[in-house]
């Protein structure tokens, strides 16, 4: 940077000289050229002095000097020069590389100066060394330059090895070092004759890499007013110059591009040199192109080689094969495997041994047979084995081919988990088959059409059809015609649609009697899917159907019995309320509560009152023996004190039998005792057999007696009445029998009672009993448990 | 002995009925024809008694006696439910809510006064 302001000056300096002397020269004076100048060391660059020096500015000098010019320098990076020369703003640029492109924008000179070329350079210690290895690196090089940005250089090169990197552009070469030493890039380019002086320089190295050979020139500006000028001139000196070993032109390639570039002259005569260079030159960069192609080709067949190779190892190692090589007498010759080790011969050194010596007998003998059958046939054998090998079990199987005459190759390979999954597959169809001939359910299977392939000895049990005549569509046959229709519906469907099958439906057996079934079936697919055919069952449902019948009977039963009672219920309870009325006033008015009542009146109220009473009466009963007979009659089980219930009942009975003139006695041993029953039972029991025996009799006594033994409480209803015959007793306690006395319908009553008390104590757990004798009275008696009983 | 008896009942002739045997058995009578009658009658008179039918239009006769039983006052009254016969469970639910006793529809007129005299009685 140090240099600009040098160069600055330089230009005053030469601006206020060619005003002086165009000053004073008169107008033939010095022609002016304005020439391109940058740093590209050693063929053009400011010296220490701050001199424009270096290769070409030397023979432009000379030239100039020869001709009378005046060479006005116009410093500038390599871009902006080129970007001048196109625009006029300069007359000449030396050390352009002629490119077809480029000479379309300016015009060059005949004659090339220096023939030169670019190469790859790198950071020290970089593995590049092909521009394959450019493969996502950041490459430099300089703007606009032919072996940056040119048809051969280094952006296309890449490209067309499909090299993929990132390419940054510099102002000089001297940008492109720095940036390649401060490693900010990770490959330049840059001219050789730059690089070669200046590598050292920046701690930088070079590759292999050669591009862009250039024919490098002068080049001028397209339309400039004095290009002709300067082209004729400039191409006839550089003739001479070539032509003279003496010139300028010598002298400064040995000055500025040292021994180094002794392959860089370029002289017109003789013409063979420049030839030469021009095909060693060639000829160079085409080796550095097919070393940088073959480079690329070894590296891809070494890998692929190198991958085959580890593929083929793989192989070799995994394939489960081992080779074994036989004579005829059974004598190992070789043997091939994994390892060179086979997994079954256990002695050391096999090779050279016999069957015999590394098989038991058996095998041995086996072997034997099998290696003469292939060499007598030359048809393959096979051979397989079962052997324990370190206590473990393995099967191999022998492929036996012959070879040559009288020698055999064994291709041996472990079956054990082959033959392990088919002796599993074997145990499993075996326990299967098993199963199906012992299950006491009917197990078949059809096809995928569903007709019947297979049926189990439960199925033709069930079905009462014999296995061939089940096969197919034969087992529709014996279907119940009613459910024939149902069936056939039902499977065809679920065969159509591939699902699951259910039906209920009955075998009609060849004598006539009927099995219900109830069938299911499955789709049985294969491992892709697809359904193969269908396995099933059929279940004997006979029983259920029969236990469901009846359930659906007794339901249809029991709830025709609800609605009877609820029926009965609500009816006694609506035929009850107006009787209430009647009975409760027909009452009070034969208590004369309301006044005195004649004799007649007193008689027909109290017809009234008795036939209220006997409907009432009626009613009770009725609903008692409905719900007594369809089991319906709720029996509570709770404790309460019996003498409380003997109580009320004699508090009721007592006005009544007191009215008849008779004695109520109780004979009661206890103050109070607590069981377990039903007291309303318990008391309607009482209470009919108190109102019997007060109905029954006329004068006397009336006794409620209680006794308690162990865990049975006993009652008795004695009375002093009519009694009963014998043969009228085994009849009392059946429903609608009152015992006829002669004086038929003198004793209301409906014939009901006895027989509700009857059902009433066995329902409470006890038992009922009379004794009686005509003419003397009765005892009526029942039992009860003390803690309750059951039906 | 004179004692105040509320009576609950829906019909018509019962009530009568039941009102007349126990006024001439010298007993004072207060009358409710539905349920929530009763209750504001049992609570402002503080009966002796109360018979108490269970099918009452409203509120039915289990609701009128869980309701008294809640009033303190009221908690040691007699509460007697007039039950129907043909309705199994009546007595056990009259029981539950509350009821002291039953006494069985069709009442007689002959034994329906020492019926209830008798609850007077266990009373003590």
């Amino acid at each position: 940077m140090e240099k600009l302001p040098r160069r600055y000056l330089l230009l005053l300096v030469v601006a206020l000289l060619s005003l002086l002397l165009t000053a004073w020269v008169p107008p033939q004076a010095k022609r002016v050229f304005r020439a391109g100048f940058y740093e590209n060391p050693p063929k053009i660059y400011t010296d220490e002095d701050g001199q424009i020096a270096g290769f070409w500015p030397e023979i432009l000098n000379y030239i100039a000097t020869q001709e009378g010019w005046q060479i006005e320098w116009v410093p500038g990076t390599w871009e902006e020069n080129l970007a001048r020369l196109q625009a006029g703003e300069i007359d000449v640029l030396p050390d352009v590389g002629w490119t077809q492109a480029r000479s379309e924008i300016y015009t060059f000179s005949e004659e090339t100066v220096l023939v030169s070329w670019a190469r790859l350079y790198i950071p020290p210690g970089s593995s590049i060394e092909t521009i394959i290895d450019l493969e996502g690196k950041k490459v430099g090089g300089l703007i606009n330059s032919v072996n940056f940005d040119g048809p051969d250089g280094i952006k296309v090169l890449a490209e067309k090895f499909g090299v993929q990197c990132t390419f940054v552009g510099y102002k000089s070469y001297d940008e492109v070092f720095t940036a390649l030493e401060n490693r900010e890039i990770d490959a330049g380019v840059a001219n050789k004759d730059f690089g070669d002086q200046n590598e050292s320089k920046y701690n930088i190295s070079h590759t292999s890499v050669i591009l862009a050979p250039a024919s490098l020139r002068f080049a001028f500006a397209k339309d400039g007013e004095q290009t002709d000028y300067l082209l004729q001139t400039i191409d006839a000196d550089l003739v001479k110059m070539k032509n003279d070993q003496k010139s300028i032109y010598y002298a400064a390639l040995d000055e500025y591009m040292g021994g180094n570039a002794s392959g860089t002259v370029v002289k017109v005569v003789p013409r063979w040199v420049y030839l030469v260079i021009g095909y060693a030159g060639g000829a160079i960069l085409l080796l550095a192109i097919i070393v940088v192609i073959v480079r690329r080709q070894v590296v891809l067949r070494t890998a692929s080689l190198r991958a085959s190779e580890e593929r083929n190892r793989e192989l070799v190692e995994n394939i489960p094969d081992q080779l074994y090589r036989v004579n005829s007498k059974g004598v190992l010759l070789d043997l091939q495997t994994s390892h060179n080790v086979s997994p079954f011969i256990t002695i050391p050194d096999p090779i050279g041994k016999s069957f015999t010596d590394f098989f038991p007998r058996e095998i041995a003998e086996t072997a034997r047979e099998k290696l003469s059958a292939t060499l007598s046939t030359g048809q393959m054998q096979i051979h397989e084995f079962h052997l324990t090998v370190d206590g473990t079990e393995h099967d191999y199987e022998a492929r036996i081919r012959k070879s040559k005459a009288d020698e055999v190759l064994a291709i041996v390979r472990e079956t054990t988990e082959q033959k392990q999954a088919e002796r599993e597959l074997r145990e499993s169809e075996e326990r299967y088959s098993m199963l199906s001939e012992v299950a006491p359910v009917g197990i078949f299977r059809t096809d995928k059409d569903g007709l019947t392939t297979y049926v189990n000895p439960a199925w033709c049990k069930i079905s009462g059809l014999c296995f061939e005549g089940a096969l197919g569509n034969g087992w529709l046959k014996v279907v119940h015609p009613d459910d024939l229709e149902m069936v056939q519906k039902n499977w065809q469907k679920s065969t159509h649609e591939n699902r699951v099958s259910y039906a209920d439906y009955r075998f009609v057996h060849p004598d006539g009697s009927i099995t219900w079934v109830m069938g299911r079936a499955v789709p049985e697919k294969d491992a892709k899917g697809n359904v193969v055919g269908y396995i099933g069952t059929i279940t004997d449902i006979t029983e259920r159907k029969k236990v469901q019948e009846l359930e659906t009977a007794v339901m249809k039963a029991e709830s025709a019995d609800r609605l009877k009672s609820v029926f009965l219920a609500k009816m006694s309870h609506e035929l009850r309320t107006p009787l209430n009325s009647i009975i409760g006033f027909t009452g009070i008015l034969l208590q004369k509560m309301v006044g005195p009542l004649s004799d007649e009146q007193e008689n027909q109220l109290r017809m009234i009152q008795s036939s209220a009473s006997h409907l009432l009466n009626l009613i009770n009963d009725v609903l008692d023996i409905s719900r007594i007979e369809a089991g319906q009659m709720p029996v509570a089980n709770e404790p309460f004190d019996f003498r409380n219930a003997i109580d009320s009942c004699a508090a009721k009975i007592k006005p009544l039998i007191e009215k008849k003139g008779l004695e109520l006695i109780e004979v009661i041993p206890f103050e109070s005792l607590e069981i377990v029953s039903d007291r309303r039972r318990v008391e309607q029991i009482l209470l009919n057999l108190l109102s019997n025996a007060n109905k029954f009799t006329e004068n006397g006594s009336i006794k409620i007696e209680c006794s308690v033994k162990k865990n049975t409480l006993t009652t008795r209803v004695i009375d002093s009445g009519i009694g009963i015959s014998k043969e009228d007793l085994t009849l009392l306690f059946r429903p609608f029998t009152q015992v006829e006395t002669g004086l038929s319908r003198k004793f209301e009553g409906t014939g009901l009672g006895l027989s509700i008390c009857k059902h009433l104590v066995e329902l409470l757990g006890g038992k009922i009993s009379v004794m009686s004798e005509p003419g003397k009275g009765s005892e009526f008696s029942f039992t009860l448990p003390l803690k309750g009983g059951t039906k | 002995m004179k004692r105040k008896i509320l009576v609950v009942e829906d019909n018509e002739q019962n009530m009568y009925l039941v009102t007349f045997i126990l006024k001439t058995a010298g007993h004072e009578v207060l009358q409710a024809y539905n349920g929530m009658d009763g209750v504001s009658m049992a609570e402002q008179y503080l009966p002796d008694m109360i018979l108490l039918d269970i099918q009452l239009p409203k509120m039915d006769g289990y609701v009128v006696s869980r309701i008294l039983r809640k009033n303190p006052k009221l908690a040691k009254t007699p509460i007697i439910a007039i039950t129907s016969y043909a309705m199994p469970g009546d007595r056990e639910h009259a029981l539950a809510a509350g009821c002291t006793g039953y006494i069985e529809k069709p009442i007689n007129p002959e034994t329906f006064i020492g019926q209830v005299e008798a609850f007077f009685k266990a009373e003590k």
